[in-house]
């Protein structure tokens, strides 16, 4: 259990250096667009490469930011029953959060597919939209192993991290 | 079942879906999909809900949150609020409530550089608290007044809020930045007001503090100077067209950053602690807005937006009273399930109404601000009370009364912005044009 | 055949526009479906969203072929790559008129049947009025002063800015006024129905009529195959004319906002520069490479390219004055 614990918490937080390192990139870039647009050059689909780390950063903080439950969400409720009432709640909401990622995440693959058949890419500088479908589908199912190990938190009563 | 009836379902099994503890983020994703489903067929929801989370994620104008929120981590991490409060006490602190004026004045020019009210409240809270408990001040009135200090992070600009406003609603964001701040300011003196009188009614809540000559007065100065600096550089560099409001943000975390460092403010812990916080707050950010987008398709579907703008355009009032009601629904939407996730929630479907009623978008951005910040010093869902809880460990009891004295101001800079509505408009359409 | 009509179902479709309510051309596309609805006696029931709230801009051709919408207008260069054959409507090939584009653009439909688009049932096809050279501060009178200016494009203008010799800076529409008014750019690739519709003519001061390499965006009108075959022959038939009708009046309607958006400019104090034919050719020439590029991406997917520029110049050199 614990171990299962420790690998989804490193994967995630490994995760989240990448959308940091990521998130510094973009800021670096925009920077040095506009600082080059004074100089009377602009950088050439800054657009399509600001909404491309746009997509690293989330899709890569995403496990982390579900981890730490960022989201919001009410315990209130939760927290007036019973502890049986407290685990099926538990359970039931966790089921729905697994449901729901596996859903979009084998929707972008999905989608992912189709932009590989169709060619399709950004406007400015034409970067293949398919890897960045996948990358987004697989992060989604990383947090399907987020979601799934807090059922097990459920049990062991704790919110501990 | 008439579509509108699917809708209104809808909407009632999301809150049971949020009530059982699901993810707001979450319950939007599941009852868009199932609703949409439902109304359309299933194939299309599946693509709907892949589509809309990839245009969301994979897109410009929200890679901005992120580095807004990053700016203002920065800020926060850095060591600028410690400066700016000194700065502040020096000058006034020797007057009855001076430590009260230093803390408004302090938020107000930190909030310049800071988009998020919990951030500002979070740093007053360890900075000017202990020093204002230090003096004997009333800890009720120096708690409450941290916590409705921090909101004015998000009328002075930049402010994510706004900026999240700005973008479901297709507005302009120098335009939204520039409106907020007459009223930032405005809210400001009403609590530099308010404290005065109080102090004068009864001066045992906020004694005198210490007396600092001229020279350690303008010593001080030097640590105002320059996150002043930065927010005439990001305002300046807006109107005199170095970039773009979207640019900004990235802009403004630059030289945060450059300054930290060569002043050596931030260490490389506070740096990674600045990069994880924005990206847990962009992640929330972006999760509500891409589960609005898909459930904002289903209601689309169900006309449940076009039925409540007819409805709500039809009401028999006064149409200022029909922007007071539509503050109040948001006011009660935010207080159980959250302020900008309800805005997030609401502002698709009253917007077309507030468009058809002929008010301006922008000053409707700064009452829905406004209206945040009062959202977020009210029970019971108070994200800057349970921010100063959290820091200084006073009753939550004690700082919500501190806090309510103090809404007067928000109140009374609503009144003023209905009578006088150039208050917030004046200075977006002198700057920009029309 | 009124006793067919009468055993047949009404058939109701949902209308994805992203257009917002008011504009002209939502008017017109709502005309659209009532004339239908009139001419099947009510057998055909449109129901248009507008503002995108049923699919947004991109999403609306997935919209239709996935189910989301029955019917949806939008632009084809929002999907970059997946309708290679068309992307010539988006090049400067010298489009002055819209009138001439949306004739142009069916008839390249009906000619080159591009399998790109074999995924819908085609309505009809028009295009946006055309993109030329307006300016703040400094006039362009010649290719010459337009080297170096910052000029906001739209993605797909970027390679046509640059082989001007301008500075392309891409960024959102609702950005653009504030953009101009701050001199964050000295000007656009922007069509005179912006001046009114996005309220630019305030800040434009100088257009410069860059016909000989004015560039639009062709936009469809489509119908999901599944629901077009469901609808009986005989209505289909009515549809296709009421189609045929609406290719003129739309490009009309877009002309109109064209010429009210250049009104709206001058009353504004804006002044109009025109090129003489001789300069029009320079610009023309620097635009070439654009062109070839176009034919040799054609080329490298089996496409006919080639025939489908040569067709779309001829034309428009016949059919516009
Ligand atoms: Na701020
Ligand atoms: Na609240």
């Amino acid at each position: 259990m614990q171990k299962i614990g420790k690998l989804v918490s490193g994967l995630s937080s490994y995760m989240s250096v990448v959308a940091g390192t990521t998130l510094i990139f973009v800021m670096l870039f925009v920077v040095l667009d506009v600082t080059m647009r004074y100089f009377g050059h602009p950088i050439t689909g800054v657009y399509d490469i600001v909404a491309l780390g746009g997509a690293i950063v989330i899709g890569f903080s995403m496990p982390y930011a579900a981890f730490r439950r960022v989201h919001v969400f009410m315990e209130m409720f939760q927290q007036l029953q019973g502890r049986i009432v407290k685990q099926v709640l538990g359970v039931l909401t966790r089921l729905m959060a697994v449901g729901i990622s596996v859903l979009i995440g084998w929707n972008l693959i999905k989608l992912g597919i189709a932009f590989y058949l169709k060619g399709e890419a950004s406007l400015t500088i034409q970067i293949a939209y398919y890897p960045i479908a996948f990358g987004l589908g697989i992060c989604f199912f990383v947090q399907v192993l987020v979601f799934a190990f807090q059922i097990f938190q459920v049990f062991s009563g704790g919110d501990d991290e | 079942m008439s579509d509108v009836n699917i809708g209104l379902l809808g909407l009632a099994v999301l809150m049971i879906l949020f009530a059982m503890g699901l993810e707001l983020a979450l319950a939007m994703f599941v009852v868009g999909f199932v609703g949409f489903a439902y109304v359309v067929n299933l194939h299309a929801a599946c693509n709907l809900l892949a589509k809309d989370v990839f245009d969301s994620f994979e897109s410009y104008t929200l890679t901005v949150v992120p580095l807004f929120v990053l700016m203002g981590q920065l800020a926060y991490n850095a060591g600028i609020a410690k400066r700016l409060y000194d700065a502040a006490h020096r000058f006034v602190g020797h007057i009855s409530g001076g430590l009260g004026i230093a803390t408004v004045t302090g938020c107000a020019i930190f909030g310049a550089i800071c988009g998020s009210s919990a951030a500002t409240a979070a740093t007053f809270a360890s900075v000017s608290i202990p020093e204002m408990d230090r003096f004997g001040y009333n800890r009720k009135f120096s708690a409450g007044l941290v916590a409705i200090s921090g909101t004015l992070g998000i009328l002075i600009p930049p402010s994510v809020p706004m900026i999240i406003y700005g973008i479901i609603t297709q507005q302009s964001i120098g335009r939204l930045f520039m409106a907020g701040i007459m009223p930032g300011v405005i809210i400001a003196l009403l609590f530099i007001t308010l404290i005065v009188v109080r102090c004068k009614v009864n001066p045992a809540i906020a004694p005198r503090g210490k007396h600092f000559g001229w020279r350690e007065r303008l010593r001080s100065l030097w640590g105002v100077i320059w996150p002043l600096l930065i927010f005439v550089l990001l305002m300046g560099g807006l109107l005199e067209g170095f970039f773009t409001p979207t640019e900004a943000g990235s802009v403004g975390t630059f030289a945060i950053l450059l300054l930290s460092l060569a002043k050596k403010d931030l260490d490389k812990k506070a740096f990674i602690r600045s990069v994880a916080e924005s990206l847990l707050t962009a992640t929330m950010v972006l999760f509500l807005l891409a589960g609005s987008t898909v459930l904002g398709h289903f209601l689309a579907v169900t006309k449940i937006p076009m039925f409540v703008s007819e409805w709500v355009v039809n009401l028999p009032f006064q149409p200022w009273i029909i922007i007071a009601l539509i503050c109040l629904v948001y006011l009660l939407g935010g207080s159980f399930i959250d302020d900008l996730a309800f805005m997030v929630l609401a502002t698709p479907i009253f917007f077309p109404a507030i468009v058809k009623l002929g008010f301006d978008p922008i000053w409707f951005g700064i009452m829905i601000t406004i209206t945040v910040m009062v959202g977020i010093v009210l029970p019971p869902v108070a994200i800057n009370v349970f921010v100063v809880k959290n820091v200084t460990n006073t009753s939550f009891k004690d700082i919500y009364n501190g806090v309510y004295p103090f809404l007067i101001g928000l109140v009374g800079c609503t009144i003023l912005l209905f009578i006088v509505p150039q208050v917030a408009t004046f200075l977006p359409n002198l700057l920009y044009g029309k | 055949s009124t006793t067919v009509h009468a055993q047949q179902k009404t058939i109701t479709l949902n209308y994805s526009n992203f257009m917002p309510a008011t504009h002209k051309i939502s008017i017109l596309a709502e005309q659209w479906c009532k004339e239908i609805e009139k001419r099947t006696n009510g057998g055909v029931k449109i129901t248009i969203f507008h503002g995108g709230t049923l699919t947004p801009a991109t999403q609306a051709y997935d919209g239709v072929v996935n189910g989301l919408s029955d019917i949806a207008q939008s632009v084809f260069s929002y999907h970059r790559g997946r309708f290679p054959l068309t992307e010539f409507s988006d090049l400067p090939i010298g489009v002055k008129n819209c009138v001439a584009a949306a004739k142009l653009f069916n008839e390249y439909y009906a000619r080159f049947k591009p399998k790109e688009m074999d995924d819908v049932k085609v309505m009809y096809l028009h295009g946006n009025p055309p993109s030329i050279v307006q300016t703040v501060r400094k006039p362009v009178r010649t290719l010459d002063d337009l080297q170096g200016l910052k000029m906001r494009v739209t993605p797909l203008g970027t390679p046509i800015a640059k082989a001007l010799g301008a500075a392309p800076v891409a960024m959102p529409m609702g950005d653009a006024y504030d953009a101009l008014s701050k001199n964050v750019v000295d000007g656009g690739f922007l069509p005179y129905e912006a001046m009114e519709g996005w309220k630019l003519g305030e800040v434009i001061k100088y257009s410069t009529e860059t016909w000989p390499v004015g560039f639009t965006s062709a936009w469809y009108v489509i119908m999901s195959k599944t629901k077009w075959n469901s609808i009986p022959p005989e209505w289909q038939k009515v549809i296709e004319e009421v189609n045929k009708e609406w290719i003129e009046k739309t490009g009309k309607v877009w002309d109109e906002v064209d010429a009210s958006g250049k009104a709206f400019l001058i009353k504004q104090g804006g002044q109009v520069i025109t090129l003489s034919a001789k300069e029009g050719d320079r610009w023309r020439k620097a635009v070439k490479p654009v062109l070839d590029e176009y034919v040799k991406m054609t080329k490298s997917k089996g496409l006919p390219g080639d025939k489908v520029l040569k067709f779309a110049l001829d034309y428009l050199k016949q059919n516009q004055k």
